[in-house]
């Protein structure tokens, strides 16, 4: 019976999954703080990563470079096996281990905590920010605090508390003493508990086996989507290796499907910069941190953002299964709502993004009710080439319009081998009528998702022609 | 600083994470966790129900309804419409209204227990919207009329008329902390309540009541409460009184967490509400008359909407003299959550109605909407009292106007964003100024009273007792520091207790942005008593007869005879000589009130003033926007601490905008509330923060009727939030509902030509 090693604030933890009084498998890493630790310093407000308030701090050593990485994570959506091989650290961690006491200061002096229920995952978030040696400045701090709600303060004292710790030297962040990582065997993890099992594959040979004999579980990378509440037995194909490389050739980039959202942002910056904003208004850095491109895409969903930039950008979805490996044009991979052209035994491999041609200028958008942590209403992404004056490639494509990602094939045969043009757009839009029909809900009225696909047409042109920063 | 002193603050705590909320207490052995069973339908009549099945459960003790109360089943506090649980035969009035409660080993076994019981309705149609309980005439008590002079007259006389209608909607406290009480039995009988509360002496009477206990047989306590708004005034009511009947019955310790989703279905929230007006004025924008009724979505039952509603009429005239007013508001009953107290208490949504008729004003003659409010101001000698009659004292409003006019340059801004505006097709910017005024205490005149109690050691250290409870907006740390300056000692030793019945009893709500105005002034009053009896001591001890004494610097000096004592040595001495060191203190606002016919007399205490201008950039092709600059003036008084006033500028403007611009309630054709979670209830983050926020203090209006010359501050910033609304409209071009969210902001640009 494998058991389950990790460090929590210094101290060796070991649970045995079959115990009568160990938590069960499914157990949320803030469920296990709170009950079984009886550390309530982590505070549950949502529950579904869409606050902060629930914010920890997970360190592990990267193979590589045998360095010390910390990472933020919503722990009320955070899965207890993840934190096999790992260092987790909470607000309580002595400060040899985590270093907050000047933020905590930096917090008082401003008055930056109220009621004080997100205070403690406001402190984390900023150590991160500390800890990842980000700029000191209102935008970036910004980004950083943008997974952490608070209703009380109007975020002002926070952000002046800490654009206040900037060259401030007590700040040991980063210096603290090495932490301790358990030993665990580089081979397949599996945690068992009854008729339940969470399964750690750390190749594609483990998954497939893990597949064959569970056949039920489900593939699950970041939980931070359709599993969130899922309870049953589990394939978490986070460290599959093979799904965490990242090659680029001269004809372009390919991204391996277990890729995070933040790992994603950071190999992209250099090839597609156009793509920073629209990545960084995804959930928040906590969720970014475990939510996986590949189960962006695999999940189907008619908003999962990715797909609009995969479709513009007429990415290759390759995918894999002990029969071999298929390339599938992102095109054809959504097949329906949440259903995609994955068989029973494939999974996502990686995602390839060919380099642009010349000439070609990239544009992407979301729209939602908030910039960030918010499910889009419309997302848009699109690739135009100019040549002269003349389009001679289009692709425009959006999320929230339809039962899939799609892209609006009449709109783009209109525009082809016509002048790129601000009316020529305008035109284009009327055609949107006949690419999509949105529904109503909660996240807008059909009306308005229409409303907004069009005007995105405009937005496109006038970014190409530099009238709109974008922004 | 050192973490010895460090620890002295509450929000050290808090940051720490050492701060235990409601779900974080240690939690005696065998605590039974409640669960509260609500009903499937919007509008149905129980004909029946079983809980056998549940009760049967695994895990489960009990289960609670209708006929198993003790006392009367009511927990209505002002009109009696509010049964605690929905009885068999009855018709329950909205999705999520209680029937009956379970107790368990485990929250699992409860909600599994309660999807046992068998039950049988009969599903009425329900009522949704005020348009049609207007048309029915379902009021849940009389409408408000709010009249001065003749309307009719002058409006049939005034040079220009212009017609309009608002509507808004609501807004969900998301307090971070949910409705949640610990009802713990005590072993002589009785109750300790901990309760995440704004009003333990209401849960403390509903209790008693329910159980058919007396007052003294329940203690409710509130320590460091996760965040109230409003939201835990009359609403925390419920979990106490849900978790005290389940120990009651079980004779074991119950705690009653309200789920987020429950918590979202089942309590009340901001009054959405509907308005339409006729205006008639001059030709300078001046305000002749206005003839105005608004429709409020009180929701099922009364609950507080009576004092909302009198609240925000007795607003209704904004910052501005109404020669001619008549006002009706309609207190509409929905099948929905009972609306409630939300900061701001009906004012903002008064203010939002006044602020369009404004602005409607200038744009129909063609000026700049800041210039119309200018002509409009209370003044200071003639066109001073508002429609009640009450006269508009310490009147800064056209001094602050002035001085945000200068500090936020707003005549160039208005040059500059018109200039930006021809420019630029798809992006524009808007610009709007804001006044405040908010009246000070409750409307009901036996609220306005407060005790509290002050603990001096022999040691010297200081315990202090308040009569409100501590949710964020800082009233333990004002109330050290009202008593570190009266009796002159370091605030490092003075510790605040946890709110309790059992210390301070028959306290008034910690609502209306009176807490630290009642706390300051009864510990002000406890710290005069001590004084006045511990002078004669301390002149014994320095060997006088008689002298003026100053109590400062943790001493207590007679600067004439060139003589002091230590604080300590006081504490010490007296105690020495059987003088008593604690005292309690009290205090009232006697005459508060009005006169229900008339609505003539002094609603309130004092006004809070100020004055605010935004500043807003819209991309009308995503109807999304940022807000380059906040200008700010709002007038303290004197601060009693100025970082935490400015904490509640910043933290009630966001939420106000989070009011006019981001958060929709949405409710589909069955009644039930489709925004239940923060997935799809979208509160203000970090990004929402406007880019510069500029906040300054009046200077130089000292608050004479209030302790230490402060004015009150929770609510009041919440209206220079309408600044960013106007804003919007500015840039929009036209009047806009409230959310003025990106589906209202965006302009299809797709066909113009």
């Amino acid at each position: 019976m494998e058991l389950l090693r990790f460090y929590l604030n210094g101290k060796p933890r070991e649970i045995d999954f079959s115990h009568r009084d160990s938590p069960p498998l499914s157990c949320s890493v803030l469920q296990y703080l709170r009950q079984y630790e009886k550390l309530t310093g982590t505070k549950q407000v949502c529950g579904a990563g869409d606050c902060g308030a629930c914010t920890v701090i997970v360190a592990h050593k990267d193979e590589a470079t045998g360095l010390e990485k910390r990472c933020s994570a919503d722990s009320c959506i955070m899965r207890l096996p993840r934190l096999h091989g790992k260092h987790l650290l909470t607000i309580e961690a002595p400060e040899r281990f985590l270093d907050t006491l000047p933020i905590r200061e930096a917090f008082l002096r401003e008055r930056a905590s109220q009621c004080g229920v997100c205070s403690p995952g406001m402190v984390l978030s900023s150590y991160i920010h500390m800890n990842n040696h980000l700029p000191m400045n209102q935008d970036q701090i910004r980004r950083s605090l943008s997974g952490n709600l608070c209703r009380c303060t109007g975020y002002q004292s926070i952000l002046d508390a800490v654009i206040s710790l900037d060259r401030n030297p007590d700040l040991k962040s980063g210096r603290e003493d090495p932490l301790d990582f358990p030993q665990v065997e580089k081979r397949m993890h599996a945690f068992v508990q009854g008729d339940n099992v969470y399964l750690l594959p750390l190749t594609l040979e483990d998954l497939y086996v893990a597949r064959k004999k569970y056949p039920a579980a489900r593939i699950a990378s970041g939980f931070t989507g359709s599993c969130m509440d899922y309870k049953g037995p589990v394939i978490d194909i986070s460290r599959v290796y093979e799904l965490l490389q990242v090659h680029v050739s001269d004809s372009g980039i390919s991204l391996g499907a277990g890729c995070s959202f933040e790992t994603m942002k950071m190999q992209m910056a250099q090839y597609f910069p156009y793509m920073i904003p629209y990545l960084d208004s995804f959930a928040s850095l906590q969720v970014r941190n475990q939510a996986s491109l590949g189960g962006n895409i695999a999940d189907g969903s008619p908003v999962g953002d990715t797909m609009p930039l995969c479709l513009a950008h007429d990415a290759v979805c390759v995918v894999c299964g002990p029969r071999g490996t298929r390339r599938i044009k992102a095109s054809h991979f959504t097949t329906g709502y949440r259903k995609v052209a994955l068989r029973a035994d494939e999974v996502l491999l990686a995602v390839e993004f060919p380099f642009p041609e010349k000439g070609t200028y990239y544009f992407a958008h979301k729209q939602a009710r908030r910039k960030n942590m918010d499910i889009s209403s419309v997302s848009f992404a699109a690739s135009v080439r100019v040549e002269g004056k003349t389009c001679t490639s289009v692709r425009l494509a959006y999320g929230g319009m339809a039962a899939v990602p799609a892209r609006a094939l009449h709109a783009e045969r209109f525009l082809k081998g016509k002048m790129f043009s601000q009316a020529n757009c305008q035109k284009a839009s009327a055609w949107l009528e006949k690419d999509f029909s949105p529904i109503s809900d909660v996240r807008g009225s059909a009306s308005y998702r229409m409303d907004v696909a069009k005007n995105m047409l405009i937005f496109l042109y006038e970014s190409y022609n530099g009238e709109h920063d974008g922004r | 600083m050192t973490e010895d002193k460090f620890i002295q603050y509450r929000e050290a705590a808090h940051l720490a994470g050492q701060t235990r909320y409601l779900p974080d207490l240690e939690l005696y052995e065998g605590t039974l966790r409640g669960y509260a069973v609500s009903s499937p339908y919007a509008h149905a009549r129980l004909i029946e129900m079983d809980t056998s099945g549940a009760l049967a459960f695994p895990g489960v003790v009990a289960v609670v309804t209708a006929n198993d109360i003790p006392g009367p089943n009511t927990m209505a506090p002002i009109i009696d419409d509010e049964p605690c649980l929905l009885p068999v035969g009855g018709v329950c009035s909205y999705m999520g209204h209680v029937v009956c409660l379970v107790a368990a080993d485990s929250l699992e076994n409860a909600k599994k227990a309660a999807a046992l019981i068998q039950w049988k309705w009969e599903v009425l149609p329900p009522v949704l919207s005020v348009e049609k309980s207007m048309d029915n005439k379902d009021f849940l008590f009389e409408p408000l009329h709010l009249i001065r002079g003749n309307t009719r007259e002058a409006m049939e006389k005034a040079p220009f008329r212009e017609k309009g209608s608002l509507q808004a909607g609501g807004q969900e406290h998301y307090y971070f902390e949910p409705q949640s009480a610990y009802a713990v039995p005590r072993h002589q009988g009785g109750f300790f309540i901990r309760a995440s509360t704004q009003s333990p002496s209401d849960n403390q009477r509903f209790a008693a009541s329910l159980l058919r206990l007396k007052a003294s047989d329940i203690e409710v306590q509130a320590g460091c409460i996760g965040g109230g708004f409003g939201g835990k005034q009359s609403q925390a009511n419920w979990a106490v009184a849900w978790s005290s009947l389940l120990a009651w019955k079980t004779n074991k310790p119950v705690l009653m967490m309200m789920e987020r989703d429950q918590d979202f279905r089942i309590t009340g929230k901001r009054h959405p509400f509907k308005a339409s007006w006729e205006v008639g004025f001059d030709h300078l924008g001046k305000i002749l008359a206005i003839d105005l009724s608004v429709a409020f979505d009180c929701g099922w039952c009364t609950d507080v909407s009576y004092a909302v509603l009198h609240h925000s009429l007795f607003h209704i005239d904004g910052a501005y003299f109404i020669p001619h007013l008549n006002a009706i508001y309609y207190p509409c009953k929905t099948n929905k959550p009972s609306n409630t107290a939300f900061r701001g208490f009906g004012v903002p949504q008064a203010f939002s109605i006044i602020e369009s008729i404004v602005t409607q004003i200038a744009r129909a003659l063609g000026k700049d909407p800041a210039v119309v409010r200018w002509q409009n101001y209370y003044g200071i000698k003639k066109n001073n009292t508002t429609p009640c009659n009450m006269l508009v004292e310490n009147n800064i409003l056209r001094a602050a106007h002035r001085q945000i006019l200068e500090k936020s340059g707003y005549n160039g801004l208005r040059r500059q964003i018109k200039a930006f505006n021809r420019k630029h097709i798809s992006v524009k910017r808007g610009l709007a100024l804001v006044p405040g005024k908010f009246g000070i205490s409750f409307n009901e005149s036996f609220f306005n009273q407060a005790g509290a109690l002050v603990n001096i050691y022999r040691d010297g250290s200081l315990l202090i007792h308040v009569p409100g409870t501590e949710m964020g907006q800082g009233l333990y740390d004002k109330s050290r520091t009202v008593v570190s300056r009266e009796l002159g000692v370091s605030i490092e030793r003075i510790r605040v207790c946890d709110t309790s019945t059992a210390v301070i009893p028959n306290t008034t709500s910690t609502a209306a942005s009176t807490g630290s105005d009642f706390a300051g002034s009864a510990l002000k009053d406890a710290c005069d008593k001590l004084k006045k009896r511990l002078n004669p001591i301390a002149l014994e001890m320095m060997g006088l007869d008689k002298g003026w004494l100053e109590w400062k610097n943790n001493a207590i000096a007679c600067k004439e005879a060139g003589k002091s004592i230590s604080f300590n040595q006081l504490a010490l001495h007296a105690y020495m000589v059987l003088e008593s060191l604690s005292e309690k203190g009290f205090y009232k606002r006697e005459g508060i009130g009005f006169e229900l016919e008339t609505m003539e007399g002094r609603p309130y205490w004092y006004y809070v003033m100020g004055c605010a201008v935004t500043m807003v950039e819209l991309n009308l092709l995503t109807g999304e926007f940022r807000i380059p600059d906040v200008w700010i003036l709002h007038d303290c008084g004197v601060p009693i601490d100025q970082g935490i006033d400015l904490g509640q500028i910043h933290g009630a403007f966001i939420q106000g905008m989070g009011w006019c611009t981001m958060e929709k309630l949405i409710t589909d054709e069955k009644g039930q509330l489709l925004t239940n979670s923060l997935d799809n209830y979208k509160i203000p983050g970090i990004w929402e923060l406007p880019e510069n926020f500029h906040i300054d203090l009046f200077q130089g209006n000292p608050e004479p009727r209030n302790v230490q010359n402060s004015r009150a501050i929770g609510e009041p910033p919440l209206i220079y939030a309408l600044s960013v609304w106007l804003a919007l409209c500015d840039a929009r071009g036209k009047m806009l509902s409230i959310p003025a969210t990106s589906e209202e902001l965006i302009k299809p640009l797709y066909d113009e030509k």
